[in-house]
């Protein structure tokens, strides 16, 4: 009884929440209920193809579900929503439209299939009761938010494109597991990566290719070359080793810090249309010169103005000679901030491509954060190599130009590609 | 013959350039070459006119001391061969 009615009062309380277009037929007492959770984003084509075939054929779905329609680019809440059921279905980069029913999901949507696999899966709900996880979630709103997820989250924004028996079971019975439908249209079984989806194959391609961009440029490691070239000139090998460390790690985390501020920024305003255009002009503005600095084919390093590069050396002498190894570390971490400071604001296109890209793919934050250290250690490779070499080998190397000269090609052409795909495709680095 | 090599210890461009150097010193012995560096050696840097925006640069003279070339930037060991050996059988 006592359910019944705290049932009566949340369904009560979505209808406030939702705005139903469509009332088709009325709900059938004899068939269980089925629900349709669609996760899908503005912007995204294939999502828009599968919502306009939805509203040209559910009243052909027999018995009739309830549809949800869950916009992740312009709700948090539903984000963070679609977040949590990547995790519960072992798909964090699941990508949209993603289409829950039952205990079965789809990802994707294929002209002619996807239909016919949401009509065969809600025959076949109907036919052996599927409770979704999802259920308990949406009917009961914020209340039960906390089940699944660690923290409290506002009620999703649901809307509802058709509703025939919107009747929520409230119980709170185990959680089944869901499970991927055997008639996947857009995504690949392989036998060592498991179920991948392919418009998401690139973004770890994506994230080497810019990373090493960003980062590999021989002649922006002045600093780096004439600190090695000051602890050569040392005895201690351990000394050699912290300092020159110290300073890396500093500038990583400098960078890290910069692009965890890019990121968090595009995840809040990233869905604004705008925003992703002017990301995708900035995307082609930086593409073309890239591939100018490619046609020029300019050797060797500009000569850094004298007075700048002075100040710097001067202050590298100071430290590297302290006797005092914790003011020396302190000294470097210092200097690498100064100086990484200064460089950001030179070097924000990539990161701020590269950031908006990944903060369009809708993954969970452990996704997030596995990219930006791959990016990170993409863009400080070549620190590494150089420091790491140095020392072990006591001899300093420089890194040719020539490899400077095919990466602004190859770069040029994949981050200008990034941006008319960000301008005129964008479905194409959403997992759309 | 001499060629006069203008670098810096923070340019990449100039380490990559030095085992070359150091090969084609050995190939041709009888190639006299100096190594200048653009902090350390200012003063001779800018007597030899060098106002460059880039390192490092490779300044060429024949057996009169007349300067006959300067390069730019990174160059392929085969060609820098090609070039001293062309300034170098002209003048003989």
């Amino acid at each position: 009884m006592k359910y019944w009615l705290l049932g009566l009062i949340i369904l009560f309380l979505s209808w406030l929440t939702v705005s139903p277009q469509v009332l088709a037929a009325p709900p059938s007492p004899e068939t269980p209920p089925v629900s349709i959770y669609i996760f899908h984003s503005n912007g995204c084509p294939h999502c828009a193809d599968l919502l306009a075939w939805l509203r040209g054929h559910y009243q052909e779905f027999n018995p009739q579900p309830t549809f949800y329609l869950l916009e992740v680019s312009n709700h948090p809440q539903n984000l963070r929503l679609f977040a949590g059921v990547g995790e519960l279905t072992d798909q964090p980069d699941g990508g949209v439209p993603f289409i829950v029913v039952g205990n079965q999901y789809l990802i994707g949507y294929q002209t002619g299939v996807t239909g016919l696999d949401l009509q065969q899966m809600v025959s076949s709900c109907v036919s052996n009761h599927c409770p979704s996880p999802l259920d308990n979630i949406i009917a009961t709103a914020s209340a039960s938010l906390t089940d699944l997820f660690d923290q409290p989250i506002a009620p999703p924004a649901i809307s509802v494109v058709a509703t025939a028996s919107a009747i929520v079971d409230t119980d709170s019975s185990p959680i089944p597991d869901l499970h991927q439908s055997t008639t996947l249209p857009s995504v690949l079984h392989l036998p060592i990566f498991g179920t991948i989806n392919p418009s998401l194959l690139s973004l770890p391609l994506l994230t080497v290719v810019l990373g090493l961009l960003d980062g590999f440029n021989p002649c922006a490691m002045w600093v780096l070359l004439f600190l090695i070239s000051l602890l050569l000139g040392m005895t201690d090998r351990k000394r050699m080793w912290l300092l020159g460390f110290t300073f890396i790690g500093t500038s990583a985390l400098i960078y890290l810090l910069f692009l965890t501020a890019w990121l968090n920024f595009f995840l809040y305003i990233g869905w604004i249309p705008i925003v992703r255009i002017i990301i995708g002009a900035v995307a082609l503005i930086s593409g073309y010169l890239h591939l100018n600095k490619w046609r020029q084919h300019q050797t060797g390093c500009e000569v850094v103005p004298d007075e700048k590069r002075h100040q710097i050396f001067g202050r590298l002498q100071a430290i590297t000679q302290n006797h005092n190894l914790v003011l020396a570390l302190i000294g470097i971490a210092l200097l690498a901030i100064s100086v990484n400071i200064v460089e950001l604001v030179c070097s924000a296109g990539l990161p701020a491509i590269f950031t908006n890209t990944l903060s369009l793919s809708h993954l969970s934050w452990w996704r997030y954060a596995f990219y930006l250290a791959l990016y990170l250690l993409m863009f400080m490779l070549d620190d590494l190599l150089v420091f790491i070499i140095a020392i072990k080998t006591l001899e300093v190397t420089g890194i040719s130009a020539k490899y400077t000269h095919w990466a602004n090609l190859v770069g040029g052409i994949v981050i200008a590609l990034l941006g008319l795909a960000l301008i005129f495709r964008p479905d194409l680095v959403m997992g759309g | 013959m001499k060629v006069i090599k203008i670098g810096a210890r923070w340019c990449s461009g100039c380490l990559v350039m030095k085992p070359r150097w150091v090969q084609i010193e050995t190939e041709l012995p009888w190639l006299h070459t100096v190594y200048l560096d653009f902090d350390d050696d200012a003063a001779e840097v800018k007597k030899l006119g060098i106002v460059a925006d880039r390192l490092p640069v490779f300044i060429f003279y024949d057996d009169n001391g007349q300067e006959v070339n300067r390069l730019v930037g990174e160059v392929g060991k085969e060609d820098l061969i090609s070039l001293i050996n062309q300034i170098h059988y002209k003048n003989s």
